[in-house]
């Protein structure tokens, strides 16, 4: 039996919830906008008595259990300070309480969280020994415009925030003023893109070959999806790093250039893999499952 | 220079020979309780946290800037170390969160960082709003917070409480159990949360079981409750706890009492369980026992408030300043 926290409107947990059924994993599901009008209690250290309350059905929480986790706490987007109030307490006692209980979790909510600051993140991965494109952060329009007219350039969120990326040029930053920023752009690499995702020991990637800048947004380009099989050492890499920022599941974004050299762009820590899994014969959820069930990760305090 | 009045209504609480001459009597829970995820100043009015769109009236000439407190512009604790550095001919600034990011650029090549201008930083980041006042301006927050939580951990120059890429503000959680199981303490004391009151799961003549309402703080000793709706926390602690309270800054610590309790070595431990949480700047509580003969941490406060650093304030202020300028 595992457990699956998150939207009950998420995708990728209710694509991972099926799937595990399909299986015949018996799956607790941990839908946060019932529990936050149930009841919880939730003890450090665990004393056997942990619980939530789902419509009105008590949802005992096993330490020793293994979590598949997409935890979001909506308790900004409320309109009601109690009930905001509610969600924030759940989200972040619910994330202490998984950060120390010995079982699987996938992942530690407190695990790698660098990608929410991506100058950082770039940062990291290049000294773990990845090529990462050159990046500027900034809200100086002439240092912006200067980065944007050395070379394709690409904008990006600064944050996690999931946003489209394009293309910009140098002029784009001429009636830009320091209060619309903080902006953060990047060196764009012309080539495909490689979806890897790593599970555990294992790695699944997909090569995606578009002219769109974007290939996740629909546009009137073509894109061709095929699985992939990433260079050892590359794999090694990734397994390494992954075990290094203490994540079981991560979903790596690569650009490859047609002289082979792979770029990387982000690791994400709560990858919407569902999307690629369907394409690559279910065999990242096959890892996720046998990881979840498997039981054998301890605890990381 | 600072204001006169501002110093006048400080300096009674900061002189050396104001400091307590016993320890502190509360019926305050002894946990480490943030309601956000989000590092934040513990104690600051919510009124006071919501995020004020002004920086594009700000302008920082960051040419002679050598000082960036990000901070409230209600926050006293910054304020004071602002005034002490201009007192000492020290061009400094308090900016909020979004200032403060549209000072800097960040250049990221070939696993080099370059960060301009490179200036020592105070972070004392306010929490967001607990409910999102617009999108744009909790998307700008976002994007703000994560420029400088970026510039904090990449530049050269000295940071107070440096982030790093596992966590912005030290490994201080929500919940004050983790955070003692990270600073290596043994727990012993069960830490529950919940959304009705939690009740003393047994019958203990030695401790008293504490319920907090996290909405208002307000603490009481169970059997009473504590009014609102929640969501509680709750703890065992001594029924009539004693505090003294360790403010850390690197190797330095000071105590806020002149009790004696040196055979306690409270200075020594609180130095280490601060280095422990990856952090350089704190504050601990911790209980007395009755006897005195014995002392257990229950808070640490990476983000302290004036209040509760002002005993110490004279070596402490000083001693900021000289960690930022070396």
């Amino acid at each position: 039996m595992i457990y699956a926290i998150g939207l009950g409107t998420d995708r990728t947990l209710r694509y991972t919830i099926s799937e595990a059924m399909k299986r015949g994993i018996e799956v607790n599901i941990i839908d946060l906008r019932a529990a936050v009008i149930g009841e919880w209690r939730l003890a450090l250290p665990d004393d056997g008595g942990s619980f939530l309350t789902l419509a009105g059905k008590t949802c005992s929480l096993d330490p020793q259990a293994s979590y598949f986790c997409r935890i979001v706490d909506l308790s900004m987007v409320q309109t009601d300070l109690e009930l905001a109030a509610r969600w924030r307490n759940l989200v972040v006692s619910l994330a202490a309480w998984l950060e120390h209980i010995p079982g699987t979790v996938v992942n530690r909510p407190d695990a790698h969280c660098s990608n929410a600051a991506k100058p950082l993140h770039e940062y990291v991965l290049q000294c773990q020994g990845f090529n990462v494109p050159a990046s500027l952060t900034s809200s100086d329009s002439s240092c912006l415009a200067a980065f944007a007219g050395a070379g394709p350039t690409i904008v990006k969120t600064v944050s996690g925030v999931r946003a489209n990326s394009r293309l910009v040029v140098g002029d784009e930053f001429n009636d830009f003023i320091a209060a619309q920023g903080p902006v953060h752009l990047q060196r764009y690499i012309a080539g495909a893109d490689v979806r890897a995702h790593v599970v555990g020991e294992d790695v699944h990637a997909e090569l995606i070959q578009s002219v769109a800048i974007d290939y996740r947004n629909p546009s009137k380009y073509e894109v061709v999806f095929s699985s992939c099989t990433l260079p050892d050492e590359l794999q090694k890499k990734l397994v390494r790093t992954s075990r290094a920022f203490q994540l079981l599941l991560v979903g790596w974004d690569f650009k490859v250039t047609d002289d082979g050299v792979y770029w990387c762009l982000e690791a994400n820590p709560m990858p919407g893999y569902d999307w690629y899994d369907r394409r690559l014969g279910y065999k990242i959820t096959t890892s996720l499952l046998d990881l979840l069930t498997s039981g054998s990760i301890s605890t990381i305090v | 220079m600072a204001s006169p009045l501002k110093r006048e209504r400080v300096t009674p609480f900061i002189k050396a020979t104001d400091r307590r001459d016993s320890v502190r009597r509360s019926s305050k829970l002894p946990l480490t309780q943030r309601m956000f995820w989000m590092p934040g100043v513990e104690g600051v009015k919510e009124d006071e946290k919501a995020v004020a769109g002004i920086s594009a009236e700000i302008v920082v000439d960051s040419g002679s800037l050598e000082l960036v407190v990000v901070a409230h512009p209600s926050d006293q604790l910054a304020k004071e170390l602002v005034d002490l550095a201009r007192e000492q001919k020290r061009s400094a600034m308090v900016l909020d969160v979004f200032a403060a990011a549209q000072l800097f650029s960040i250049s990221i090549d070939s696993a080099q960082a370059m960060i301009e201008p490179d200036l020592p930083l105070f972070l004392r980041v306010p929490a967001p709003p607990m409910l999102r006042t617009s999108f744009d301006e909790e998307f700008l927050f976002n994007e703000s917070l994560a420029t400088l939580w970026s510039v904090a951990a990449l530049c050269k120059s000295p940071v107070i409480n440096r982030p790093t890429s596992d966590s912005f503000g030290g490994r201080v959680s929500h919940s004050a159990a983790l955070t003692e199981l990270r600073a290596g303490i043994n727990t012993t004391s069960l830490e529950i949360f919940s959304s009705s009151v939690a009740p003393a799961p047994v019958i203990d003549v030695v401790r008293q079981w504490y319920v907090q309402n996290i909405m208002t703080q307000q603490t009481t000793a169970w059997p009473a409750l504590p009014e609102g709706h929640g969501p509680y926390c709750a703890r065992w602690s001594d029924p009539e706890p004693v505090y003294e309270v360790v403010v850390v800054l690197g190797i330095k610590a000071w105590r806020c009492t002149s009790v004696e309790l040196g055979y306690l070595e409270l200075n020594e431990q609180s130095i280490a369980l601060v280095q422990r949480l990856g952090l350089i700047f704190a504050t601990v509580t911790w209980v007395i026992a009755h006897d005195l003969s014995s002392a257990t941490a229950v808070n640490i406060e990476p983000f302290p408030l004036m209040e509760q650093v002002k005993y110490v304030w004279p070596e402490l202020g000083p001693a900021l300043l000289e960690e930022l300028f070396s």
